[in-house]
């Protein structure tokens, strides 16, 4: 399916353009060392592991986003651009594992396809959404309140991954 | 059940909340956001139960080596709800995928059902599966429920058959039915057996003109050899003989391939086979006739496997009781330094003992690096050999030394073609 074989580049391509951006407006031209950066990094780790590969592209990609945020670079082009490098890691793992379907499975593959694209745009677009309507609300607390509700959720979304652990 | 992807986003979001908490900057939390949902939209996607039919089916129920093979597993959804799903049947480590997918995610509305196909090539053995791995998953593949269907099917790889032709044997003894071997006796045959005088009853066109000729008064029948059919006893030999020697376990796969193609040239002309799995697990299979029996050969032979080596003493026990006394049996062994007593208690118990002995030491020095063979111990190998094999022959047991880079049939035919050659190249010497 074309639009499945396009997702990820596009939103990688969108992606690297608002973290460059983002860092352009900054003036920090040094971001544009990424872009060598990950051709020598998918050079060294062609062989290994795909999906080991796109996760550590992934968390490269949010500790530049949060580096972008602390030095006060656009909040809006950060949470985009994280979105879309979401948008790249899923749908890249999701086409190695549809491709080369043949014969019966080609076509329940496309219908495969369709709804993972469409169920991954609501849901990543329900997170952005949410995610630039916070950027409008300022709460104001103080540490210790801050610290006890990041504890709170921290330990909430532990018992809760155990429990889908178990 | 989590997986690697649903915890490395876990990780994610929680490492975002740390960075948000010891920056004491908001806006790094709300850069969670899209992951927290994506895991949020997982976790409520997630089938708690999945209602499925699986069936298994495979084209042969047996084949031989390397020949391609094809499985259906057919999927069908029992349930109310569509269900995203994933087949995995991984492969025996011995198979080898030649077409298709084992591994196949698709998408499945409640009454439909898909059939996944692939082939494979398998070597020889009895593989059976009993249950088809199915994951069930959310629609981004975060959680997994993972389901063991009960789906069952066998296939049996027989061993790889050599190309023989008839096996001129002579046994002493044969049953009174007839079959293809030469009985030594005078009968409906094909074979000039010799001439008697008549008597009535004889066909006139079995006359023999020329004696009678020469006799007046009296008439002459030529005689026919008869064809009968005979006992016939394999061994394989299992027992790791040969240890660490390179090319072990191959030399003992040609030994089980001349194994299964004994047995079916024998069969194939009506003898009885009987065989015996010689080693530390002896499996023993009485003397029957038909493809049938040809099937329980080939179904020992396919499990067959070299064991522990244990001495050939123990064979006394099973011989007199699997094989009919007076029987011919061919041993298919690369044969041991101790063997030699226990092949004389078999030709002293009246049994006309054939061993067929793939050449260990040729095999070897042939797999192994030039410069890694002892020209000395090499020699020294090739004459304990030797000297093993002529013992064996003044005993009177029928010796043919199979070097492996000869095919078997025309060993055969050169050995009991002319038995005296072959008896004359161990004894004689």
């Amino acid at each position: 399916m074309r639009t499945t074989r396009f997702t990820p580049w596009i939103s990688a391509l969108l992606s690297a353009t608002c973290l460059i951006i983002g860092f352009g407006l900054g003036r920090y031209w040094e971001i544009l060392f990424i872009i060598p950066a990950i051709i020598v990094y998918w050079y060294f780790t062609r062989k290994t592991s795909l999906e080991f590969v796109l996760s550590i592209l992934l968390v490269s990609y949010i500790i530049l986003a949060v580096l972008g945020l602390l030095i006060q670079l656009s909040p809006y082009l950060m949470m985009i651009g994280c979105s879309l490098a979401l948008i790249s890691w899923e749908s890249t793992l999701f086409s190695t594992k549809v491709s080369d379907a043949s014969g019966l499975f080609r076509q329940n593959s496309q219908s495969l396809e369709t709804l993972h694209i469409r169920d991954l745009l609501i849901v990543i677009s329900i997170g952005l959404l949410l995610g630039l309507m916070g950027l409008n609300f300022s709460l104001h607390l103080p540490f210790g309140v801050v610290a006890i509700l990041a504890l709170l959720a921290i330990c909430g979304f532990y018992r809760g991954l155990r429990f889908l652990i178990k | 059940m989590m997986n690697n992807k649903s915890l490395f986003i876990a990780a994610l979001v929680v490492g975002l909340f740390l960075a948000a908490l010891f920056s004491r900057d908001g806006e790094i939390i709300l850069l969670s956001m899209p992951f927290f949902t994506y895991m949020m939209f997982g976790i409520l996607k997630f089938p708690k139960k999945v209602d499925l039919i699986v069936a298994r089916t495979l084209k042969r129920a047996s084949t031989a080596p390397l020949e391609p093979i094809e499985m259906s597993v057919l999927v069908e959804n029992a349930d109310i709800s569509q269900a995203i799903l994933s087949l995995q049947d991984p492969l025996f480590p011995s198979m080898r995928l030649l077409e298709g997918r084992l591994k196949q995610p698709f998408l499945l509305a409640p009454g439909d059902q898909i059939v996944l196909k692939y082939a494979f090539s398998a070597s020889r053995g009895i593989y059976s599966w009993k249950s088809v791995r199915i994951v069930a998953s959310d629609p981004f593949s975060l959680f997994e429920l993972p389901l063991d269907i009960p789906a069952s099917a066998k296939i049996l790889i027989h061993p790889e058959l050599m190309r023989l032709g008839h096996i001129p044997i002579r046994p002493r003894f044969t049953r009174h039915i007839p079959g293809s071997i030469p009985a030594r006796l005078p009968g409906s045959g094909t074979n000039f057996f010799g001439v008697r005088e008549y008597r009535a009853g004889d066909p006139l066109r079995r006359i023999h003109w020329r004696m009678t000729a020469r006799y007046p008064h009296k008439l002459f029948t030529k005689e026919f050899e008869q064809d009968e059919v005979a006992d016939i006893g394999l061994i394989l030999d299992t027992r790791d003989l040969n240890g660490d020697h390179p090319g072990g376990e191959s030399l003992f796969n040609h030994a089980v391939r001349a194994t299964a193609s004994l047995a079916e040239v024998f069969l194939r002309e009506g003898n009885r086979v009987g065989l015996l799995i010689y080693g530390e697990r002896m499996v023993p299979l009485f003397p029957g006739s038909g493809s049938r029996q040809l099937h329980r050969i080939y179904n020992c032979l396919a499990q067959a496997s070299t064991r522990r080596s244990i001495p050939l003493e123990y064979l006394d026990y099973f011989s007199s009781r699997l094989f009919p006394s007076k029987s011919l049996i061919f041993m298919i062994s690369s044969l041991g330094n101790r063997d030699l007593p226990a092949y004389q208690r078999l030709c002293a118990g009246g049994y006309q003992v054939i061993l067929i002995s793939p050449d260990p030491v040729e095999y070897a020095a042939k797999k192994m690096p030039a410069a890694q063979i002892n020209a000395l111990a090499f020699r020294a190998s090739k004459i304990e050999r030797y000297i093993r094999l002529s013992q064996l022959v003044s005993m009177g047991v029928q010796v043919v030394d199979w070097p492996m880079d000869q095919s078997l049939n025309s060993i055969i035919h050169e050995s009991f073609s002319n038995i005296y050659l072959s008896h004359r190249r161990y004894a004689g010497r």
